[in-house]
């Protein structure tokens, strides 16, 4: 099966040999930013996505690819991502940042792989939630408008990584949002210790009960039972605890140093 | 129209006798004297019987002259008013059917009406002040302190000296609430097995019946008196109860009942009633959560004693709003609802809430 996949690169290369290098940079090696092998952009689309990839893996020295494909030959998304991406030496300088954005048409498999700096920057809950910003697009066929969202997508958390700030659990937050969010905590507690305040200042108030009064004796019983009447069964399914759940961020690194993350779209 | 009224006079030289509560006696403030209150009682005893009538006699003589005058009150104006003459200077003082003892306010003389208290009306019992005016004004100073949105203002203008100690009206009941009530009880236990979470409930149909004794619950027989001001005063402390006398009276103010016992009842039942469920549901236990389904709560064996209680009460204005304090003569509990400065609560809510906010933002985006 991998002799099929790399019978595929080599086609891939002698096709982009015959045709024309649009780019060339010294840090990249192979600087096709647009794998359309399924053909399911327009040439006019190809085109500017690839220039805005370009652009993008320029200015913050970070590959941006686009690759779609018919068929994984057999492979699992994130296997076929690793495949081609040592096979193309795909990747931005010597360590090969890079992120790869792999659509699988026909079994609607989506994998996003990044590399060297491309960690950095696309960390795990990144990955997520960047997969959540263009599946919509995806699920509706919308290629050319599901892979815009991964070039803006991957800018801004480039710009964010550059800045000092990875997008993550963490900085994930509108600042206005977390503003809004402080102010109602602080109200809260001023108004309950105001609250209390305010009670100081009004003691008149009516008894409800007589408790004090009640003589010696207190409550004298006269009958008392207690019957069992039934008992009743409920059964909640719980389901098994999600291996995200209580993570604290980062990006989770494989022994070949990509990081993945895989789904349907 | 003015009638009489009776003043103890000091045996010794005449002057006025006030009841002092530390003591328990009553002392001249001329010659220093001071008398058992049983003494002068006795001493008074005639005197006082002699008042009554006298006062009855003018009130009738008065009764037959009302056609007779002319540009005198009017009967709506001089409804619920009744006039007197204070013994020690002359003055005429009105005031209105209910107050049974006051003070003369030319001489400053403490006076009796004896009349208010004859027959049906008289107290059964009396808790004599313990607490004297310098007591219930520094309590009262006291209270304005530490109150962040009190205006400053309104403590020194409020005329704190005119504090007055007033003898209030009150009945005592004493009643037994026969009481059934039925609950429904439940117990539960929680498990784990596999991926399912089994919550396995004992349902308990629960009975009691019994009844509960209450002794003295004290409900407030005058109308110009505010509930929640009397009932927030309580509790007294009833081993001082005495029978009543007049001896206790003088230097202090002191009302007679407008309300009667049938209309105090609804008040009683519903405290007596109120505490006999929460006693009731005491005895259910041994469950995890309980919840009533039925009861009946029947009053039985009410009766009430008419008593005397002592206070101290200031009103006050402020920003055309009057506001009231009591504070207990025996126990010195003292309670009143105070106006609110809103610059001052909202200086308090923003000084509070804004930092907290700075903080929190601050710690959360660095």
């Amino acid at each position: 099966m991998k002799k099929r996949l790399f019978v595929t690169l080599i086609s891939v290369l002698l096709a982009l040999a015959l045709g024309f290098t649009v780019f060339a940079s010294q840090e990249v090696v192979f600087d096709t930013m647009v794998l359309d092998m399924a053909e399911v952009l327009s040439a006019q689309e190809t085109q500017q996505l690839e220039a805005d990839a370009w652009d993008i893996t320029q200015q913050y020295g970070c590959a941006v690819y686009i690759v779609t494909t018919n068929d994984l030959e057999g492979y699992e998304p994130w296997q076929y991502s690793e495949i081609m991406q040592q096979q193309l030496e795909m990747g931005y300088g010597s360590d090969q940042s890079c992120i790869i954005l792999l659509l699988a048409i026909n079994s609607r498999d989506y994998n996003i792989m990044a590399r060297g700096y491309g960690n950095t920057a696309f960390t795990d809950y990144g990955k997520e939630v960047m997969s959540e910003r263009f599946l919509d697009e995806f699920g509706n066929d919308d290629w050319y408008g599901g892979f815009t969202e991964y070039l803006n997508c991957s800018r801004e958390f480039l710009q964010m990584a550059r800045d000092g700030q990875p997008f993550d659990i963490d900085t994930d937050s509108d600042p206005l949002f977390t503003l809004l969010i402080c102010a109602a905590i602080g109200f809260i507690i001023a108004f309950i210790v105001c609250g209390i305040f305010w009670l100081q200042m009004k003691t008149a108030k009516r008894q409800t009960g007589a408790a004090q009064y009640i003589n010696d004796r207190g409550m004298v019983l006269t009958a008392k039972q207690d019957r069992y009447i039934s008992t009743t069964r409920t059964e909640r399914y719980i389901p098994p605890q999600n291996k995200n759940g209580g993570r604290k961020g980062g990006t989770t690194v494989n022994s070949r140093g990509n990081s993945h993350r895989s789904g349907k779209f | 129209m003015a009638t009489g009224i009776t003043t103890y006079q000091c045996p010794s030289c005449t002057g006025p006798l006030q009841f002092v509560g530390e003591s328990g006696k009553l002392e001249c403030e001329y010659c220093g004297s001071n008398f058992e209150v049983a003494y002068i009682e006795e001493l008074y005893a005639e005197k006082e019987r002699i008042a009554a009538e006298a006062q009855r006699k003018i009130d009738e003589l008065k009764e037959k002259q009302s056609d007779e005058q002319q540009n005198c009150w009017s009967d709506e104006e001089a409804a619920g008013m009744k006039v007197y003459n204070c013994p020690s200077c002359g003055a005429e003082l009105i005031c209105d059917e209910t107050t049974a003892a006051s003070s003369c306010p030319y001489c400053g003389n403490p006076t009796i009406v004896p009349g208010q208290f004859s027959g049906g009306l008289k107290p059964d019992l009396v808790i004599p002040f313990k607490l004297d005016k310098q007591a219930a004004v520094d309590a009262l100073k006291k209270y304005y302190k530490g109150k962040k949105f009190l205006p400053k203002a309104f403590a020194d203008n409020n005329h704190i000296q005119e504090i007055q100690g007033v003898y209030v009206p009150f009945w005592l009941y004493d009643c037994k609430i026969d009481s059934t009530a039925s609950y429904a009880a439940r117990n539960m236990r929680v498990y784990r097995r596999g991926n399912y979470e089994i919550t396995e409930t004992d349902h308990f149909h629960i009975q009691r019946k019994g009844y509960i004794a209450f002794e003295k619950i004290p409900v407030d027989a005058s109308t110009k008196m505010p509930d929640e001001h009397m009932d927030a005063v309580e509790p007294f402390d009833y081993s001082e109860l005495k029978p009543f006398s007049t001896a206790y009276l003088p230097g202090f103010l002191a009302d007679k009942y407008d309300v009667d016992k049938k209309q105090s009842m609804p008040r009683i039942e519903e405290r007596a009633k109120n505490t006999a469920e929460d006693e009731l549901r005491k005895t259910v236990f041994g469950y995890q959560s309980v919840t009533n389904v039925a009861g009946s709560f029947i009053t039985e064996n009410c009766d009430a004693k008419y008593a005397l209680l002592p206070v101290w009460m200031l009103s006050t204005k402020w920003n055309g709003q009057n506001f009231l304090f009591a504070m207990n003569g025996q126990t010195g509990k003292l309670i009143g609802d105070l106006p609110v400065d809103k610059g001052k609560f909202f200086a308090w809510l923003f000084g509070i809430a804004l930092p907290i906010t700075a903080a929190l933002f601050g710690f959360l985006m660095l």
